[in-house]
């Protein structure tokens, strides 16, 4: 753990010099991170990697403001979160055109006479598609710190951080949050227990 | 405890943070309410599901992404001149105009000030009156009132010479898009010979009636070869123009050069297909082809992948159509929304009866498309148009390139839901008939194909959309067909095929 720590803070080091090639080890080491929450942010895979795109832009960008000996990861789901909300905002200022692929909003077909296999897979599949609606429609103060505790397993102060409150506010929103998603999936309390 | 406050500590007390006193409370409460302990319970299970949520897989090439991003957004300091440019010359315009600065400047300086401007604009054009500067005012008046619009055209730039009045005021981004749809572009990416000139017209414009559509089904190409389209034997009548009827296109200049023809990397392909009301045979004869005079019809084909995957996957479609081709025209635009933009176009000049190969290498022009702020939503929407006067159908395609999982498809829009139906109530109660309807009305079914769908043999499927009739071919062959969220994926089946009598059953 300490060798990658300080790994990854010679990364941030060369960052800093302008080296590229140690940037492009910092975008593979926290790629899938950055991809994942922005996925969960915005709800949509091509939109999340045109964030995750543009928040290691910005990170780029900003390394040299980084103060070394605080944690990078945090920095950067800051900068991602950010990234994130500007876009949403963009977005909510134009919103996208009617035939927009954006939303999954489609049909659900019954399957034709499913095999066992493929029911489990389509069962696996609602599944997430279910919690990836309902953590969608929380309000973003609520979906940021739900995201970010429960499916990036940061901490209350790494979240505090990230979102710039303090503690108090974030266990507060995370309990909101949870509530907000319980009331959405209960309906689904089914299709969640058989995975 | 009331329930109220125990609802509240529900997260906290999941997280540990309560202090002693404040659990053994909390756990006193839920022993002996079921409606918190129920609550907490289904709390408990959705978390649960939430935390079972695997990471989505990163899109590989992130960090050649993020690099070409950087370099595109190095080379673009004007844009950030100009942005601050335009307000600070309009606050100066603002504070000049306040203070009265064109009202006490003497008219007659500025009348005197004007030939001399336009001299400057002969010189800088390299053409007119430039060694010889007016002797009086009167006839540098003359020479004003003769010549200064053409100095003033040389100036403004090189404007396309058959480009629209003022197209030299376009904004920047206007005139970039232009200039992809323009003839640089083409020639560049080498057009040949210009189309026929009905081929702007639209699908829309076309009458109903003279519109048979002719539907593909998709198979898998040799090995290491391309996905390939035949044209079935039947002939269904298009059920209504679609929303995505193909936008006019400005006719193109002829350029050199033709497809690019590298080698196809797709190992599955999906076709979404329109499936149409079938019409007694010698209806379809009495209208017969489309022929020159009649208009082109169109094939729009929407490469459904995103814009990292198609920079690195050459597409190759062929069209295998019952008809002679001529003089088809293919075009790669970018998006509905964007139809003036031309990513990549070629013409297909003749072809032999029952084949139309099309090789797609679209990589170069997507690339300089976007070079910042690449948005692969709207490079997810290109469409691939083939226009030709033999080729009477419209189809929609959504290709899933080398690797694609069924992900990368398309999902259906909003746009295509039917009103009426909720969310739930599709999903719980959508038939088949539903679907088709509903897909039909925005172009057709998504279909995907496994890598090693037997080519030969999908055109053996049925024309139709049918779901037992389809389902009992792909048993046959020893494949399934899985409907999800509107996609229809043909899969390997896991076990013999079903009865065909339960196939068609619906839960509604």
């Amino acid at each position: 753990m300490q060798d990658t720590l300080a790994a990854e803070n010679l990364l941030v080091e060369r960052c800093q010099q302008g080296d590229t090639v140690a940037f492009d080890q910092l975008v593979e080491r926290h790629g899938e991170w950055v991809y994942n929450l922005a996925y969960r942010m915005v709800g949509d895979r091509d939109e999340a990697y045109d964030m995750a795109q543009e928040a290691f832009v910005r990170a780029f960008r900003a390394i040299k403001r980084f103060r070394r000996g605080s944690s990078f990861s945090t920095w950067l789901y800051r900068v991602t979160t950010n990234a994130c909300l500007d876009e949403i905002k963009r977005r909510r200022r134009r919103p996208a055109p009617a035939s927009s692929l954006l939303d999954a909003d489609g049909l659900y077909p019954d399957p034709p006479d499913p095999s066992p296999q493929v029911e489990d897979h389509v069962a696996s599949l609602e599944r997430r598609e279910v919690v990836r609606r309902a953590i969608a429609a929380l309000p973003l103060h609520h979906r940021l710190p739900l995201v970010l505790y429960e499916l990036q397993g940061c901490s209350y102060e790494e979240i505090a951080a990230i979102t710039g409150t303090n503690v108090g506010t974030v266990k507060s929103r995370l309990n909101r949050a949870r509530l907000a998603l319980k009331e959405a999936l209960e309906p689904h309390l089914e299709l969640l227990r058989s995975g | 405890m009331r329930c109220d406050d125990v609802i509240e500590l529900f997260s906290r007390y999941r997280d540990g943070e309560l202090a002693p006193a404040e659990r053994r409370a909390f756990e006193a409460h839920l022993e002996t309410c079921d409606r918190c302990r129920e609550g907490f319970a289904a709390l408990e299970s959705v978390l649960a599901g939430v935390c079972d949520l695997e990471p989505e897989p990163a899109p590989p090439g992130l960090a050649a992404a993020v690099r070409a991003r950087l370099e595109a957004r190095t080379d673009r300091p004007r844009a950030v001149l100009l942005r601050w440019a335009m307000p600070v010359a309009a606050a100066v315009l603002l504070v000049l105009i306040a203070f009265g600065v064109f009202q006490v400047m003497p008219e007659r300086a500025r009348l005197a000030q004007q030939p001399a401007l336009i001299t400057d604009r002969y010189t800088a054009a390299g053409e007119g009156p430039t060694a010889r500067p007016p002797s009086k005012p009167t006839e540098a008046a003359t020479e004003r009132g003769r010549e200064a619009k053409p100095g003033v055209r040389v100036i403004a730039g090189p404007a396309a010479p058959s480009g629209p009045p003022g197209a030299g005021e376009l904004s920047p981004r206007r005139a970039a898009k232009d200039e992809w749809a323009g003839a640089g572009r083409i020639a560049e990416s080498g057009a040949l010979g210009a189309p026929p000139p009905s081929a702007s017209r639209t699908l829309a414009q076309k009458p109903k009636a003279a519109e048979p559509t002719r539907k593909y089904t998709v198979r898998e190409g040799e090995p290491g070869g391309a996905p390939s389209y035949r044209a079935p034997v039947e002939r269904p009548v298009s059920p209504a123009a679609p929303r995505s009827a193909v936008a006019p296109l400005a006719p193109t200049p002829a350029g050199p050069g033709g497809p690019g023809k590298e080698p196809a990397s797709s190992e599955a392909a999906a076709i979404r297909s329109v499936p149409g009301r079938a019409v007694p045979e010698e209806a379809a004869s009495d209208m017969g082809p489309a022929g020159p005079g009649r208009g082109p019809a169109s094939v729009t084909v929407t490469a459904g992948a995103s814009k990292h995957q198609l920079a690195f996957g050459n597409l190759t479609l062929q069209v295998n159509s019952d008809e002679a081709v001529d003089n088809a025209e293919v075009l790669l635009r970018a998006g509905r929304d964007k139809p003036e933009v031309v990513l990549w176009q070629g013409r297909l000049e003749k072809g032999p009866a029952n084949n139309l190969d099309v090789q797609l290498a679209p990589t170069a022009p997507l690339n300089a498309l976007q070079p910042e702020r690449a948005s692969t939503q709207e490079v997810a929407r290109q469409e691939l148009v083939i226009r030709g006067p033999h080729l009477n159908s419209q189809a929609y395609y959504v290709f899933a390139p080398s690797g694609a999982g069924s992900r990368q498809v398309a999902p259906m829009s909003r746009a295509t839901a039917k009103p009426g139906h909720g969310k739930e109530g599709k999903r719980a109660g959508a038939t088949w008939d539903e679907v088709l309807q509903n897909v039909a009305s925005d172009a057709g079914v998504y279909v995907l194909a496994p890598a090693g769908f037997p080519a030969a043999q999908a055109t053996n499927l049925p024309a139709r959309a049918d779901q037992r009739a389809v389902e009992k071919a792909l048993g046959e062959m020893g494949y399934g067909l899985r409907a999800e969220r509107g996609a229809l994926t043909i899969e390997p089946a896991a076990r013999p095929a079903a009865p065909p009598g339960r196939a068609g059953r619906s839960r509604r």
